[in-house]
């Protein structure tokens, strides 16, 4: 059964997040998994007006992340969480919590480093690896559903396969 | 959104469908009437695999990097790879669907095993093992999809290069109902894409061509199997006729087929042609027909192979690229020109051209991935196959030299589309590359520039 967690993006501005955690989002839903996403877009359009701070807006990313969490409904989260308490918050309430830093290699006076992140990377580097990355990492602390099959024909099989394909005429 | 039906009849043929036995299909005639049907233009080559998977990506084989079940690895003699579910670069339209959250129940769609996760249903098809092995994704569909079959679901028959033409006739029949009644059940899951291919049609047609076919050189009229062909049409038809009556008016309904089927004349000793010519050399001469392995091939002496098969995949020997290749590198052009000459000056047994098509990867294809044959050969332009075996004492052979087996494949299947009120292209000839493109057209998918073929819905 799909556990719930939350994957929650952190970076300073423009560092690449929402873009990585699209290709996230798209690669588990083509894995068949349920998965929301709430990245700043999202959430300043669905669950803020103008007058909404930067601070209350995450405030809600957490919340709503914490609903779907616990409800076995995989968040991933790409909002603009500038304060580390705010998102050490955020993790203490969630539990189920993987935080991906971008780091991006510059100093931001605004932004605060993650001291715990569980996967760190480059977004400068391959999409689909820092992907890849992301995933197996997620996979590795247990939150993913069981795969597929061994990958390979055994050499049993494969001589089960070899008679098959000679009787059915192609070899 | 409007749920789309794909009923897959592998090796359908749209002679068989549309013109000869078209007023005994009133199922499969009323989806003729309501929509869009033509000939389907299957892959170079026209087999089940990689065609179903050509369908399902919109990619050609030089692009998929597979070009038959079993490929060169690398450039030795020996190591071959079975292209399965693993051998899969390409996004398949399930993939993209599933990114949209739009949901596909997948029943028996070949070189799907290993089942591969997705949004959905997926039963893995032949190929797969056993049943003791995961071949459903999600694993726990499996207990669901035998009771949905009405008991035991049944990948394949065990046995078609059979004799006993009887037996495999009755597991044909098994089989095909078991699938029909799997995929009905299964439909009231409720997916918004449901695809099923009945590998039936491709079993029966191997095994009992020439009872049907007046042009078979073996036809007897009135042989007790003369109708079984069409007998086994009309059963299909009424098994999509119990699918139709459970679709609502929104639903729409598509019916394809890989590639097509036709008469089988003989057979090709391909490698016997080669030593004739004096392209290929045996460390001993074989005394009775066998098996061409490679550890019997002088490769000192040996310019060139072929492979058995519904076509011929022709590989040469060269310098630098095979552990002991002979041809040199700058002879290649000038060696392939001399090898398609030769291949497209052989005749039958009495001594008349038998048209045979010689074709490069790189002339077919949008990119050549993997290891592709030097050539691939249309022995007849498929009317005969080619035959591996050596020690074989004619170049022509007229019982399989790995059984009993009637019919080719033909280039083009069939595609027949009830598409509501989509609007749609009408052409005689449609491209299986099409299918996908349609497929995510349907669903209001954006499709992928990269896709080759065009969708059937405007």
């Amino acid at each position: 059964m799909q556990k719930g967690f939350t994957l929650w993006f952190t970076g300073a501005k423009g560092s690449g997040k929402t873009d990585l955690a699209e290709c996230v989002e798209g690669t588990m839903l083509e894995r068949g998994m349920d998965v929301e996403l709430l990245s700043e877009e999202i959430l300043r359009e669905d669950f803020a007006t103008e007058q909404t701070s930067q601070d209350v807006l995450v405030k809600r990313a957490g919340a709503i992340a914490n609903m779907l969490t616990r409800n076995n409904v995989p968040v991933i989260v790409a909002v603009n969480a500038q304060k580390a308490e705010c998102r050490n918050e955020v993790r203490e309430e969630i539990g189920q919590f993987v935080e991906v830093y971008c780091d991006n290699k510059t100093d931001s006076a605004d932004f605060e480093k993650p001291e715990k992140a569980e996967v760190v990377v480059d977004p400068e580097a391959d999409e689909e690896l820092n992907c890849q990355t992301i995933l197996r990492t997620v996979g590795l602390l247990g939150y993913l559903p069981d795969g597929t099959a061994d990958s390979e024909y055994s050499e049993d099989e494969e001589e089960k396969i070899k008679k098959r394909l000679a009787d059915l005429g192609y070899i | 959104m409007k749920k789309l039906v794909i009923i897959g009849l592998d090796c359908a043929a749209p002679k068989l469908m549309f013109e000869m036995w078209t007023d005994r299909l009133p199922n499969i005639k009323s989806l003729m009437d309501s929509g869009i049907y033509g000939k389907l233009r299957s892959t170079q080559p026209p087999i089940t695999v990689p065609a179903w998977t050509a369908m399902m990506t919109s990619k050609d084989p030089g692009q998929l990097g597979f070009y038959g079940f079993r490929n060169r690895a690398n450039y030795s003699y020996d190591d071959m790879f079975f292209a399965n579910a693993n051998a899969i670069n390409e996004k398949t339209v399930w993939n993209y669907l599933s990114r949209k959250r739009i949901s596909s129940l997948l029943l028996g769609i070949p070189q799907t095993y290993p089942p591969k996760p997705l949004r959905g249903t997926m039963v893995s098809s032949f190929l797969t093992p056993s049943k003791d092995v995961q071949w459903t994704f999600p694993a726990e569909a499996a207990s669901e999809v035998d009771e949905a079959a009405g008991g035991d679901y049944i990948i394949d028959v065990k046995n078609f290069r059979t004799n006993d033409k009887d037996e495999l006739l009755e597991q044909i029949y098994e089989m095909t109902r078991r699938r029909f009644l799997a995929f009905r059940n299964l439909l009231k899951k409720g997916h918004d894409f449901n695809m099923m291919v009945e590998m039936g049609v491709d079993r029966i047609h191997h095994a009992f061509w020439r009872y049907m076919d007046t042009e078979h050189r073996l036809y007897e009229k009135g042989h007790k199997y003369e109708h079984v062909i069409r007998d086994y049409y009309e059963m299909i038809d009424k098994e999509i006729g119990l699918v139709l009556d459970m679709l609502d008016d929104d639903t729409n309904v598509m019916m394809v087929s890989d590639h097509g089927a036709k008469t089988m004349v003989g057979a090709i000793a391909i490698n016997e042609f080669f030593i004739k010519e004096g392209l290929l050399t045996l460390k001993e001469q074989p005394k009775e027909m066998m098996k061409l392995k490679n550890d019997m091939i002088d490769w000192d002496k040996t310019k060139c192979w072929g492979e058995g098969g519904y076509y011929s995949r022709v590989f040469f020997n060269i310098k630098g690229r095979e552990p002991n290749g002979q041809v040199e590198p700058e002879d290649v052009d000038s060696f392939r020109k001399e090898v398609i000459a030769k291949l497209e000056s052989i005749s039958d047994e009495k001594g008349v051209n038998i048209g045979t098509k010689a074709l490069r990867p790189v002339d077919i294809y949008k990119d050549v991935k993997g290891i592709a044959p030097d050539l691939i050969v249309y022995l007849g332009d498929l009317d005969w196959r080619s035959a591996g075996s050596v020690g074989t004492e004619s170049l022509h052979l007229f019982e399989n030299d790995t059984g009993p087996d009637d019919a080719n494949h033909d280039k083009d299947g069939i595609v027949v589309f009830k598409h509501g009120t989509h609007d749609v292209r009408k052409a005689e000839r449609y491209s299986i590359y099409d299918i996908a493109p349609t497929i995510l057209a349907h669903f209001g998918v954006k499709v992928p520039k990269d896709m080759i073929g065009k969708s059937i819905i405007k």
